[in-house]
């Protein structure tokens, strides 16, 4: 596994850790980058928490943006990606 | 208004309690039974602080024995209590979601202060950690009316449903409400009590600063009393019009024959005794009870000093020589204060007290104080037969709430 693919599978299992804790019940059903939110009966609510989840894991702000319409775990992964290569982009400008 | 056209007549047909003494009413009188205290020293910690209180959690009480894991997510402690005990209540009363009219039953409970495990975590979380922003979930699982909402979910209750919040008086003034509702004719059935979940650092520290808590253990009523402990808990009943127990062959513990409430009008934090007396004056009359056949009180008795000596002068006041006959306990000395919640739990233990015909006892008291001269039922359980009683809480802001039961639906 190179460096992107590591990161990609820490953010995928980090959404699902997100997607789990805001419902302990999807434990037991398998998630994959495709899978759809509306697919997982999380209310309008529950589907903030995990953006609050995903935002504090990863000290960014999805919501400011409105990066908060994916519908797919894939999307949401590469809203992470996007934001953490601009917090790093950031980061090496500053030094 | 009934056939004849009068206001309907209030009976309890259920009960419920979770507390100190454990989960069940049943558990919580045996204990009380016992004398048993369930109060001890307890570690809070937060925001990285920490510290020592006697107060009295809820003991036997796993949360996944009662919800899903999806479904804590939502429900701070003071609503999942608020839940279980309910649920006693429907199923002691016989009833289960979807029996009746559901536009017939009301949920009507006391809190004062809703989800504060949520709320301290949320202080925490933006004052110290210094987050930008609050979990999505923070206003469901804090707001006061939470515990109704489920409440009403679960069993379908489309009635008048709403949290009342005057602090230690919480629990009573809404079975006061529920009363009135079901009196009325608003709703024949009514889910009624309260629940409340402080004991944690900043509420603690709150009361502590106020120069209201022990620091030993609660001794209503006693000399050397030092303070209030605080509790969790809930305590719930079923009322419903006395029709409406007769036709369903349900089983009564005594009928809610009136309730008194009133302001002191004189203080925020010092209570004063003409406001109790007027709501106990108020409450025997609406009852059509003459003060002389009260058997027993189970008093508000927080254990302050101040508290104590104006409960006393305030029964003095309603009853005149009666009050040297009544047995008066505070069973805060066992199940500790749970603000808008323990005046559920106090009508719950003083309904199994007139099932029992026995007082129960305030214990942790050492001796007779010069301001508390009266049968406080010292340390032991004390039969006595009680055919009447009544139940009291009193609140800062000098707000106050009187419940009076009647064994005997015939007279």
């Amino acid at each position: 596994m190179n460096e992107l693919e590591e990161v990609v599978s820490s953010v995928d299992e980090q959404i699902y850790q997100a997607i789990r804790k805001v419902k302990p019940s999807l434990q037991a059903i398998p998630l994959a980058a495709e899978t759809r939110f509306e697919n997982l009966g999380l209310e309008s609510l529950e589907r903030a928490i995990v953006v609050f989840e995903l935002e504090d894991a990863y000290g960014c702000s999805i919501l400011d943006e409105n990066l908060d319409t994916f519908e797919t775990i894939a999307e949401a992964r590469e809203v992470v990606l996007m934001l953490l290569g601009r917090k790093q982009k950031q980061a090496e400008g500053a030094t | 208004m009934n056939s004849n056209g009068a206001p309907h007549r209030v009976v309890i047909t259920g009960i419920g309690s979770v507390s100190s003494l454990g989960v069940g009413a049943r558990p919580m009188w045996s204990n009380m039974m016992d004398s048993v205290c369930g109060i001890r020293p307890t570690r809070v910690s937060s925001g990285g602080l920490e510290a020592i209180f006697p107060a009295a959690q809820v003991s036997g009480y796993d949360p996944l024995d009662h919800f899903t894991a999806d479904e804590l997510v939502w429900r701070d402690p003071y609503a999942q209590y608020a839940v279980v005990a309910a649920r006693e209540a429907m199923a002691d009363a016989g009833l289960k979601a979807g029996d009746g009219d559901p536009s017939e039953l009301a949920v009507i409970l006391g809190s004062g202060g809703g989800g504060e495990h949520a709320r301290e975590d949320a202080f925490v979380r933006l004052l110290v950690d210094r987050k930008l922003r609050a979990n999505p979930v923070l206003v469901p699982k804090t707001n006061l009316q939470a515990s109704v909402g489920f409440i009403s979910i679960e069993f379908g209750a489309t009635g008048p449903s709403f949290i009342v919040s005057t602090g230690c008086a919480a629990a009573t003034h809404a079975v006061a409400q529920a009363f009135l509702v079901v009196r009325h004719g608003h709703a024949r059935r009514a889910i009624t009590g309260g629940s409340e979940a402080p004991v944690m650092l900043s509420v603690l520290q709150a009361f502590q600063a106020a120069q209201v808590l022990s620091t030993t253990t609660c001794r209503p009523f006693s000399r050397d009393r030092d303070g209030m402990t605080l509790a969790e808990g809930a305590g719930m009943v079923v009322i419903e019009s006395l029709e409406s127990a007769r036709e369903r062959g349900a089983h009564i513990y005594a009928e809610l024959a009136g309730v008194g409430m009133s302001a002191d009008a004189q203080s925020s934090v010092h209570p004063a005794e003409q406001g109790p007396a007027q709501a106990l004056r108020i409450a025997l009359d609406s009852a059509h009870i003459r003060p002389e056949e009260v058997a027993y009180i189970n008093a508000h008795g927080t254990g302050t000093k101040i508290n104590d000596r104006v409960e006393t002068a305030a029964v003095k006041m309603a009853f005149g020589d009666h009050a040297r006959k009544l047995a008066i306990s505070s069973t805060k000395s066992m199940h500790g204060h749970a603000f808008g919640g323990v005046g559920g739990i106090e009508l719950v233990a003083t309904l199994l007290a007139m099932e029992n015909d026995v007082a129960p006892p305030t214990i942790n008291y050492l001796g007779e104080d010069d301001d508390c001269d009266l049968d406080y039922v010292p340390n032991e359980p004390q039969p006595r037969r009680i055919e009447t009683a009544i139940s009291q809480s009193f609140a800062f802001g000098g707000l106050n709430a009187v419940v009076v039961l009647k064994r005997d639906i015939e007279l």
